[in-house]
């Protein structure tokens, strides 16, 4: 096969494995409202050999959304954990850990935040790729945050579900 | 130009192969609960596994989940195995 014939044939298999992506979130009817659940999403690293994915719970009878990460390093313990994007900002000290786990790349720990819902939308209407930081005991700062092509999307795709729930 | 419209109808054939669906595995008599936890496990060619753990455990202690109301697995393929995605998705408290 030529180098061109099989060039095409790789577009045409990666254009079917993209527009086959799962949806982005998941809706559910609670007792007092509705849940939306948004499915994990992977950040770039901005530092070698660590990584994290999270996810997001938002619940339309609540002040809060819920933030769930899992983010694997070297860095055993987490005191801080920073969202930032453009001017809107939020820090917390206050979170919990739902399990730590050796992994082949470094320590997982499951992180658990709640963020005001406010804060949390006003994340999404920067043109600023959202970044999310977390610092450690140690006192070094570990960030992670989208490609601005994906950042573009994810925007549209956040925003677009929170306001067909109200 | 012939050659061209081939593939591309080749890569039709991919698109219109792959699918992706949403299927109950459990549900238990406790209240549709406010957490999700979400666990996937993806293959190639069904036997290389790039991602490996999407048990209901896995799942539930990444949503913090104590008393699981239901579970449900999403499963996203190509051509049946060229690609397989499953994800395990507990809900609960």
């Amino acid at each position: 096969m030529t180098i061109k014939r099989l060039f095409l044939v790789s577009v045409c298999v990666l254009f079917s494995i993209l527009s086959s992506a799962q949806g982005r979130y998941s809706t559910r009817l609670l007792e007092n409202g509705t849940m939306l659940f948004f499915n994990p999403c992977k950040l770039v690293a901005m530092q070698k050999e660590t990584s994290l994915v999270y996810d997001m719970t938002y619940l339309t009878n609540s002040d809060s959304v819920t933030v769930n990460m899992t983010y694997t390093a070297q860095d055993l313990h987490v005191s801080e954990v920073r969202i930032v994007s453009g001017t809107a900002a939020y820090q917390t000290a206050n979170y919990s850990i739902f399990y730590r786990e050796k992994e082949k790349k470094g320590i997982a720990t499951r992180i658990h935040i709640s963020c005001p819902k406010n804060t949390y939308e006003d994340l999404f209407l920067s043109d600023t790729p959202m970044r999310i930081e977390i610092v450690s005991k140690e006192g070094g700062v570990r960030s992670f945050t989208y490609k601005k092509t994906k950042w573009v999307k994810e925007r549209e795709n956040i925003l677009e579900a929170i306001a067909l729930l109200k | 130009m012939k050659k061209i419209l081939g593939l591309l109808a080749v890569g039709a054939v991919f698109v219109f192969s792959s699918c992706t669906s949403v299927a109950p595995v459990a549900a238990t008599s406790n209240p549709v609960g406010s957490k999700c936890g979400v666990a996937t496990e993806t293959k190639i060619l069904g036997i290389y596994p790039l991602e490996g753990d999407h048990g209901i455990n896995k799942a539930a202690k990444a949503g913090g989940i104590k008393k699981i109301s239901h579970v449900d697995v999403e499963t996203n393929s190509i051509l049946g195995v060229l690609y397989v995605k499953k994800t395990t998705k507990v809900y609960g408290e």
